[in-house]
Parts: structure tokens; sequence; C-alpha cells
């Protein structure tokens, strides 16, 4: 993105560097949601560009549209549901993840709203690779654990 | 990617907690058989639901079972958790009040912000009851609990000038229980941060007034209530989206600028109305409101006196949804309701919601061209009185219509201001339930040979209505070979839905 180095005025914009090296730019006050780049800014000041190591040219791109719309309070719910329709399980984690790390609270809330309904009705089996769990029970525990919970287990659809 | 991998693994409990809390209780639950350290992270969810029919055993309410997990879970609780949203569903709550009284104290002690307690009887269904009196009355200690945000009460008897002691509700839901208008008008009076009232399968016995000039109040929805003076006041500046559903209300909406979503089902009727000129007030009343659904009840009134009236008053309608089968009755009001938005971008027909209407007149509007619509078989049994459902009429009896089918098909309404929307705005069309039903086709084809600007129509069949596959494809290569097609830029999608 082509960026208007000397705009004279109240958008500045902030240079952040992805943990693989690519440099984006936000605007200062979309910056301002983000309270780990917010306080990277107050340490290292705005004009150098600000590293951001857990978060990669993958996501930052998408997290950077998210909020452009937000500071023009024009997230809907439209909006929202267009921004994680065509993104797998796996991307929504990462975003996720990403969102964790840059105190993102709006696009947090949101993308965890938004796990949950994806993991809703799933099988424990899909449930426990999203999160890269082992399942370590032996299968007489996991019925025993089955049995006791049985009423949560009812009237669900085991496979995927 | 494996470097986020091992991140997830590393997230902290306190972010699985707060996805666990956002999976409704009963996921939630399964959690615990993920791995072993997973096993007791679902009970810091901060989002409860004791819910009895997650305890029924081949349709036999495990009543004792509930009631000892409920015990347990209180008892087991950690002190410091909060709890964000807590939920009760029982039925006989007054055989165990003391448990629903501990549930109580356990969720405002936990600083519980969304309250819902529902203790209505399953047997009673929508359409009937004998307006019981309502099963248990909410403990006082709610009345105190300020942090509140949100109430839901079905059959729980509350006392109004004691609830607009929470000053922080912004959602209150009732139902199954007899309101009266000064409860609600204190409620919303007092407690000035609501947003949403939803009152469902209540009956009223006096006018039902929501106004206010400072009014916060966002939406309303009202679904299956008994109105003994089925007049309804609507004064609420804010007032943004308006759902009705249930027999024919007499509505006085006033400020309703704002108003953006609309959706008047009059689905309890079974009757056509002795007198049907509110249904044209009905439609004016909600002109400029941008999206708009309206049901069979309405289509039929439309077809059969009302619809010419809309010639005059033109409705700003930007996306407008029909709940329709697309029969003889309603097809008239449907293309009148077209004619009456000339801004219309979005269209969505949601199939299989039409019913025929008793002792509905069998006049259509008569002009120079009449439209004569085959009807699918499988309606014409439901028909009563209605002449015959099966309008065997091969001769195509129309004229200058802009575009005919082929021979067998029949043609369309002419009107000198063939819907404005279809030369110069509609974009899109749904279609939900699609059968591939002759009216339904044609409806297709009117829309196609006319639509000049459409973009996309996205038509979602339904598995059950085509039965096999083989005549899936049969109606999927009918629909894509419909020309001429007036917009260039058309495409179709079909999706195969259960």
């Amino acid at each position: 993105m082509a960026q208007e180095a000397s705009s004279s005025t109240s958008s500045k914009t902030i240079s952040l560097k992805t943990g693989d090296g690519e440099i984006f730019e936000i605007e200062a006050s979309a910056a301002k949601q983000m309270k780990t780049v917010q306080r990277l800014i107050d340490d290292l000041g705005d004009d150098i560009t600000i590293p951001l190591h857990n978060v990669f040219s993958k996501e930052l791109p998408k997290i950077i549209e998210y909020y452009k719309k937000d500071i023009t309070g024009e997230i809907t719910k439209d909006f929202e549901a267009e921004f994680v329709k065509d993104l797998n399980d796996d991307e929504v984690k990462v975003l996720f993840l990403a969102a964790n790390y840059l105190d993102a609270n709006k696009l947090f809330e949101f993308l965890s709203q938004n796990i949950a309904d994806r993991l809703e009705s799933k099988s424990v089996e899909y449930v426990r690779k999203y999160f890269g769990v082992e399942n370590d029970f032996t299968p007489e525990e996991e019925s025993k654990l089955r049995e006791e919970r049985a009423w949560s287990f009812r009237g669900i659809k085991e496979d995927e | 990617m494996s470097q986020n991998f091992d991140m997830i693994n590393l997230l902290p409990i306190s972010l699985l907690i707060i996805i666990i809390s956002l999976l409704p209780f009963k996921e939630a639950a399964r959690t615990s058989i993920l791995a072993k350290n997973w096993m007791h992270l679902w009970k810091s969810t901060t989002n409860v639901e004791f819910n009895e029919h997650h305890f029924s055993r081949s349709n036999e309410f495990q009543r004792n079972d509930f009631l000892k997990f409920i015990t347990l879970w209180i008892e087991n609780h950690h002190q410091n958790s909060n709890i964000e949203k807590f939920s009760l569903t029982l039925s006989d709550p007054e055989t165990d009040c003391e448990i629903v009284k501990r549930c109580v104290d356990f969720a405002t002690q936990h600083g519980v912000k969304d309250l819902a307690l529902n203790f209505s009887d399953t047997d009673w269904s929508d359409e009937e009851y004998d307006e019981p009196e309502a099963l248990f009355e909410l403990p006082t200690k709610v009345y105190e609990h300020k942090a509140l945000e949100s109430i839901k009460l079905f059959s729980c008897g509350f006392v109004a000038t004691k609830l607009i002691k929470l000053h922080s509700l912004k959602e209150v839901s009732f139902g199954w229980m007899e309101l009266k208008n000064e409860a609600i008008k204190i409620l919303l009076c007092n407690c000035k941060k609501i947003e949403s009232l939803s009152i469902k399968n209540c009956w009223m016995s006096t006018n039902f007034e929501c106004s206010g000039s400072d009014l916060s109040l966002k939406t309303l929805i009202i679904d299956s209530c008994k109105f003994y003076y089925p007049r309804l006041t609507i004064n609420a500046p804010n007032l943004s989206y308006f759902k009705y559903y249930g027999n024919v209300a007499y509505f006085k909406i006033q400020n309703s600028l704002h108003m953006n979503e609309v959706d008047i089902n009059f689905g309890l009727e079974y009757q056509y109305p002795k007198v049907d000129e509110f249904i044209h007030k009905v439609i004016t009343d909600f002109k400029h409101v941008k999206v708009l659904t309206v049901c069979s009840f309405i289509l039929q009134v439309l077809s059969n006196a009302l619809g010419p009236l809309l010639v005059e008053d033109k409705l700003n309608t930007r996306h407008l949804k029909l709940m329709t089968s697309l029969h003889n009755n309603e097809y008239l009001g449907v293309l009148f309701l077209l004619n009456g938005c000339p801004m219309l971008e979005l269209l969505t027909f949601d199939l299989g919601f039409g019913r025929f209407l008793d002792k509905a007149p069998n006049e259509y509007y008569s002009s120079e061209s009449k439209v004569e619509v085959e009807v699918e078989d499988e309606y014409s049994s439901d028909g009563d009185g209605d002449g015959d459902g099966d309008g065997d009429d091969d001769d195509d009896d129309d004229d200058d219509s802009s575009y005919v089918g082929d021979e067998n098909q029949i043609g369309f309404i002419d009107y000198k201001n063939i819907c404005q929307c279809l030369k110069s705005s509609l974009k899109v069309v749904e279609i939900n339930n699609f059968t591939g039903a002759k009216n339904q086709i044609l409806m297709l084809k009117f829309l196609i040979y006319n639509g000049s600007l459409i973009q996309r129509i996205t038509i979602n069949v339904s598995k059950e209505g085509v039965v096999n596959v083989e005549n899936y494809h049969k109606i999927k290569e009918c629909v894509m070979t419909i020309r001429p097609r007036a917009s260039t830029d058309l495409e179709i999608f079909f999706f195969l839905k259960n």
C-alpha cells in the first residue's frame, strides 16, 4: 500500500513489521484499538516501525481490514459475517491468536464467538485436533466419563 | 504453521475458558472428555444452563437425575469464578421450590448478568392454551440484583414496581403469563436502558401500548400472544426491529422513521378477514422500512382486493421477504407488492409457508388481462371453498405481456408500469425450500425474463422437496436454461439443503 508520507494531519499512519519481515501501514486510530501495539508505540515512539514477532503477513492484513472498518463505525453483523465467511477453521484460529497477542479486544471477542460457533456440534475428535489436544484417557476411562456425562452426549452425532 | 500450533497448546486456561463459556452449556460439558487436563475446565464456564430437556431418556424426563446434577454442581462450584449467564428450565417448579431458590441464589451470588427462568409446562402449545397462572413467583433476591442486564421470565410471575429497581436492564423477555399494560409501561418508563422487549405466548386483557418519546427500545418482538383488544400502539422513536407473529392485530404506529426491519406474520389466522382494508394500512404504515417480511395471509388479502391500492402508495423497501407458497391465492399479492416496491434490491422467497384461508372470496382483480396460474396438485387438496385448486387451463389467454413462455406455460400479468424494480433496482433474488413446482418456475421465469439488473439468483433446494438427486438435476437444468435473460450479468446458484 503506497503511503502518503507527508499527510499533513489527522491520519497519522504507523508501520508494523510482521514476524516474517513484511511491513504494513495502519492508521494511528486503528493502532489504538490494539493495546499491544499502542504499548509498543508508547515505548518506542510512533515514527519507527513497530515489530510484531508473533503476527505474520498472512493474517495482519485481515486484522487491519477489520479495524479500518471499526474506526469508521461501520462494523455490522453483515460485515462480520462476510469477514469470516471464507475463512476455514484454522485460519480463524490463527487470527484469534493474533488478536489475543495484539490485545485487540473487539476482534478478539468477535473471533472467540465465531470459534465457539464453529465448534458447536463438531465431534470430540475434531475439537481435539483443533486445540492440538492428545487424548490421554484410556478407553475405559473415556467411556466411564461419557457415561457420567451421558446427558450432554445425547442427541449428538459423533461422526463429522 | 507449527509455531501457531504450539501456541494454541500453550493457550492460557483463561482463554480456553473464554471459548468454553461461549459454547452452549451442553457442548461445554463435552469438552471434559477431550483430555485429562480438560476434565474440569468446563466447570469454570461462565455460561450455565440447567435445562430439563437435556435430561430426558427415551422421552422420559429423568427429574431426579436432573435435580441431583444441579445440586452437585452448585455444591462443587468454585466460589471465586463468576457466572455471566444463568438459565434454568424446569417444569412444575413448586414441587422443588427449594432447589429453584438455590439456583437463583447461586446465580445472583456469582454476579449473573443474564438470567433466564423458564417454568412453562411442556404440554402447552403455541396455538391453544388456557391462560394458566404463572407457576412460580420471581424470588425477591432478584429484585435486589442491580447488575442484571438481561432477564427472561417464562411462567414466572413478577412485580413490575419492584422489577424497575434493576436499572441496568437492557433486555427483557416475558413468556407464558398474563401481562398488564401498566406493567409494561412502568418498566419501559423507569428502566431507561431497555433496548429489547420480547413477549411470547402471553395474554393481555388490556391494550398493548409501547410508547414514550425517550424510549431506548430498539427491538420489539410479539410472538403468539393473545390480545383481548388487538390494538397495538407503538411509538418508540428508536425502534429499529419489530416482529409480530400471531392473529390479526391493528397497529397504531407513530414515530417510525428509524424502523429498519419489520416482520408481520399473521400466521395464526386461518380465516379470511371479514374486513380487510386494515391490511392496506399495515403495509403503508411500514412503507419506509428497509427490510420487510410479509406473510401468506397478507399476500392473499392483497390478491383479493387491495393490491391495486398500492399503485398509489409506493414502498421504500429495499429487501422484501415473502413467506409464501406462490399458490393461486397469493400470486397476485406477490406481484402487487413487487409493483409497489420500486426501489427493491433484494427479494427473498421463503417457500412452504402458504396456506389456503377459509372463506376467501374467489375474485381476482379483473382487468384486461387475468393471470391464470397452474397450481401444483399438492396444494389443491388444501383448498377449501376455493374454487378448484387445479386450474387446468391450457389455453394461453394472454396478450401483451412482454414475454410469454413456451406453449404449455401461461402468461403474466400485464400492467402499464410493470414492476419498476425489475427494470431499475432488483439485484439479488433468494429462494428457500425450492421444490421446482410449476408456479415456482413460473415466478423464476417472470423474474429472469424481466429483471434487467439481476446479478444473482440463489436457489436453495430442499432435499425433502425434490425427493431424489435425479429430480434435483432436472430442476436445475430447467432453471439454468431459462431464456431469454433480461440481465446480461446474471449468475444462478443452486444449493441442496437438508
